[in-house]
């Protein structure tokens, strides 16, 4: 029933990056560089809607890692910095966001938000919380 | 069970999730009267809440919850 909503590895959800909350990009980025090489780290983009800036780490062929840091005191990202988390996300391409949306709800998931990012050139991309409580967020392949 | 039992056990789940012990609640009480609760501690409490109930909510549902009063309407609702 959901088997058009699969990509051709029979996968729902595609594995993109994962989320990790940082005070500073600028600083952080240092470290990433040493790791992973200049030519791996993308430039920074500010996510207006989400109140943060993000900056995608290319770690593997089609894998990032998203350093994200608070636009402003009022972000919520700073709640989680305080109390020291930073891998908080994955984040997975999909092939329909509305359909795959209402399949999740129906195994439990809960919809917390729905944008477009400039990260991903406005791409609709949505936040979504699994039954354990675990964040995802999923990006529109079209 | 009524609403003021309801809201005395969601007290502490507000405290703990919200990571503030001052935290009082009434049926009037929204996001807005409380500087820690943003979209994403919204949904933390909503499985938190759940999991103590033993109940389930909608995405729906919960987008329509005006207030801390309301969810609890709805507590009471499912718990019959």
């Amino acid at each position: 029933m959901i088997a058009y909503l699969k990509n051709l590895d029979n996968m729902l959800l595609e594995f993109h990056h994962t989320g990790c909350a940082v005070k500073s990009i600028d600083e952080s980025i240092v470290h990433y560089r040493e790791l992973f090489g200049p030519e791996n780290i993308e430039k920074k983009i500010l996510i207006s809607s989400q109140s943060v800036y993000v900056c995608f780490i290319k770690i593997a062929p089609d894998r990032y890692l998203e350093l994200i840091e608070p636009s402003n005191e009022t972000s919520s990202l700073n709640r989680m910095l305080k109390k020291n988390i930073n891998y908080y996300h994955i984040g997975y391409w999909v092939n329909n966001m509305e359909a795959t949306i209402a399949h999740l709800e129906s195994i439990n998931c809960k919809h917390i938000s729905t944008f477009n990012s400039e990260a991903f050139n406005d791409r609709k991309c949505a936040f979504m919380c699994l039954p354990d409580g675990c964040l995802i967020e999923l990006i529109e392949r079209a | 069970m009524t609403i003021e039992e309801i809201i005395n056990q969601i007290i502490p789940l507000f405290r703990d999730i919200l990571d503030n012990d001052a935290i009082v609640l009434s049926p009037n009480t929204t996001a807005k009267d409380i500087e820690e609760w943003d979209s994403l501690n919204n949904i933390q409490l909503v499985v938190a809440v759940e999991k103590h109930f033993k109940i389930r909510f909608t995405s729906a549902e919960i987008q329509n919850f005006k207030n801390v009063g309301e969810m609890c309407d709805s507590i009471s609702k499912k718990l019959g």
